[in-house]
């Protein structure tokens, strides 16, 4: 009798091992999982699933609004951050296209880095040569006017776009001018000036992007010293907070 | 043909001699109406000539629209009739230099300037002509009734129309099982009567009629073996189902919510090619991804009002949770946060950052998120259980070109694990102190 329970045990546990290896354990999306729900279902530790520290984006009922996401204190600035000085007026416009230069040099890598910039944050209104034929542009059916192209456009401030001032584009990017929207939200100090050099870059080939960015790679190849470049970089960054 | 030539010569005398006289009067004063003619007539026929259409597309279009409100500068409908009369006189300085006439002190010119922000009209240099077929174009385009594009349907959230679903199939089904349990019952109870009356008719004892359950009992009595085997199994079974089911356990795949603002990321991502990152910024700078404010979406719907398929209805929920006013373009104080619901949601025993993937692992969005440009309505397509993290730990093998930093330490990596692949859980990628802690 005891030997017939160890068979059966024995039984019971291979059948059980062999279907449970059969068990698929990532499974693929399909139309039968979609649901509009969320499915909460028995956890042991919910606690450890759903901690009461507020989550990003999330409700909070300790404030009014009911928001988990709190301005920061009137007059606080985040470590490291400058503030633009110039206001967001025509004045302000010419006075930065004036006193503004580009901290960051024609490093390749920093060229690089301003490429990818560009093709995340400006191509698709701007086009890969700059020429205003982004995908939004030409997929809006005239609703969305073209912006300025930078190799033969004229700005709305009167300068040949390929004679732009960096200020007056950096201007731009920070507060946004005519269409185009503020992207200082979206982009730090360093990431506007680097995708500055990415535009000159582009008005001074006149070609498309991608081959700026093949030259680009035959530079980093063959040479650029990075350390000095770096050096370079931080002294000339003091520049423009001195005017 | 002698004949005829000579009768022509003839008239040729007889031309040259009126000529002479009366026609060379004439002559001389249809050449004088016709010089007036070429000072005048011309300038209205280069008028026509003039492309004002593809002029205005040219240089207009990025400031102006006639009819579809207003971008940087006015909405150029009806223009004409706005401004001082009459209007040609007007518009073609303004048109040409419009600094000049706001110098010049114009009540009017200075007026607009100031309800545009003093924002300047680039100098054009086109000439009167040119000038004057443009402001044709905008007169005549004025007249014309804007036509609005009905929205395509094949809206997710518009409820699809009720499809008649066949179900005879089914009734033939039912009826046929009707059938049957009716003769199984008919022919069960006849069977009995049948037995009754043979026993009857043999003089025998009734037969001792056993309920089902004792004679399953007695069944199973007899056959102990094949019990056994069919209850391991059935076992087994509800074993395998049970694991199964533990297995997606608080499992949110395919969770795709009804968002406030009908938002399609195939229109965004997909169609205009707009870059993840482009709205989800954070993804390249921090933990969370983020959602982006409303201020990005106005990037581009300041100017694009209306959309492919529901733009009409959602953009203005835009508009209205900024306190945005479309006409004047400015924005209020009476602001609402958007209430966007949140797909993709980790337990909070777990710690995941979006930069370390998507940096320095150079994941791409879609690993993780499926082909959301494919997606009007965004959906959990992966697992997100540390079975299907561990799995691509397992799998991903780690980039160690142009990473100057680490030089030494993926040397190390590489003696240790001497020709296998370095992938993520070689160096600590499945540590449970990594993601919990």
């Amino acid at each position: 009798m005891k030997n017939n329970n160890t068979i059966a045990l024995l039984i019971f546990g291979g059948v059980v091992l062999i279907l449970v290896s059969c068990a698929k354990t990532d499974r693929e999306y399909s139309e039968e999982l979609k649901h509009d729900k969320p499915v909460r279902q028995f956890t042991a530790a919910l606690d450890m699933y759903e901690s009461p520290s507020i989550e990003t984006y999330g409700e909070n009922s300790i404030y009014s609004d009911n928001m988990g996401s709190r301005h920061p204190v009137a007059g606080t600035i985040p470590r490291g951050f400058m503030p633009y000085m110039y206001p967001n007026t025509n004045e302000g416009y010419v006075m930065a296209g004036d006193s503004l230069r580009n901290p960051y040099s024609n490093t390749p890598a920093n060229l690089a880095k301003g490429a990818d910039i560009y093709s995340k944050f400006c191509l698709h209104c701007h086009g890969t040569t700059g020429a205003g034929d982004g995908p939004v542009i030409t997929n809006s059916n005239g609703k969305f006017p073209p912006p300025t192209s930078y190799i033969d456009g004229v700005s709305s401030g009167g300068d040949a776009m390929k004679d732009l001032p960096v200020g007056k584009m950096y201007h731009t990017i920070t507060y946004g001018r005519n269409m185009m929207g503020s992207h200082a939200s979206q982009l730090t100090a360093e990431e506007r000036w680097k995708v500055i050099l990415h535009v000159q870059a582009l008005i001074n080939q006149g070609a498309p992007a991608n081959e700026a960015g093949e030259g680009d790679s035959e530079e980093a190849a063959t040479g650029g010293d990075d350390a000095s470049a770096v050096v370079e970089i931080e002294e000339e960054q003091t520049a423009p907070e001195e005017n | 043909m002698t004949h005829s030539l000579s009768k022509s010569n003839s008239l040729n005398i007889d031309f040259q001699h009126y000529l002479s006289a009366f026609w060379r009067r004439k002559l001389v004063s249809a050449v004088i109406i016709l010089f007036c003619f070429t000072i005048i007539v011309p300038r209205a026929n280069a008028q026509d000539e003039i492309d004002g259409a593809a002029i205005f597309k040219k240089i207009c279009t990025q400031c102006h629209t006639i009819g579809k409100g207003k971008l940087t500068g006015p909405d150029l409908k009806d223009a004409h009739k706005r401004v001082p009369q009459p209007y040609e006189e007007w518009m073609v300085p303004w048109i040409q230099n419009s600094q000049a006439v706001i110098k010049s002190g114009d009540d009017y010119a200075n007026k607009i300037f100031e309800e545009f922000n003093k924002t300047l009209m680039t100098t054009n240099p086109l000439s009167d002509e040119e000038a004057l077929a443009v402001i044709q174009y905008i007169v005549e385009e004025s007249a014309k009734e804007i036509k609005k594009a009905g929205a395509v349907a094949d809206n997710p959230y518009e409820p699809a129309p009720e499809e008649e679903t066949d179900n005879t199939s089914d009734y033939i089904l039912l009826a046929f099982g009707t059938i049957f349990l009716a003769l199984i019952l008919i022919l069960g109870s006849v069977g009995k009567s049948l037995r009754r009356l043979v026993a009857e008719k043999q003089s025998l004892p009734e037969p001792i009629e056993l309920s089902a359950i004792a004679s399953l009992r007695q069944w199973m009595g007899s056959n102990k073996r094949v019990v056994a085997v069919i209850i391991i199994v059935l076992l087994a079974y509800g074993s395998k189902q049970g694991w199964n089911a533990m297995l997606y356990l608080d499992v949110q795949q395919g969770y795709e919510p009804e968002q406030p603002i009908w938002f399609s990321h195939k229109v965004h991502a997909g169609t205009n090619g707009i870059n993840c990152v482009y709205c989800h910024s954070g993804a390249e700078k921090g933990k969370t991804a983020g959602i982006p404010s409303a201020n990005v979406c106005m990037n581009c719907h300041k100017a694009i009002k209306d959309g492919t398929f529901t733009g009409d209805k959602e953009i203005p929920k835009i508009y209205a949770a900024l306190d945005y006013d479309v006409e004047k373009q400015t924005y209020g104080d009476n602001t609402t946060p958007i209430n966007w619901i949140r797909v993709h949601n980790l337990s909070d025993l777990v710690y995941f950052n979006h930069s370390q993937h998507v940096v320095v692992g150079q994941i791409e969005c879609q690993t993780c998120h499926g082909p959301v440009e494919e997606m009007h309505v965004m959906r959990q397509e992966s697992l997100l259980t540390m079975g299907w993290c561990i799995d691509c730990h397992r799998k991903t093998e780690v980039k160690m070109e142009g990473n100057e930093y680490y030089t030494e330490l993926h040397a190390k990596l590489v003696e240790k694990h001497n020709g296998e692949k370095i992938t993520v859980d070689k160096m600590g990628g499945i540590d449970c102190a990594r993601c919990h802690y």
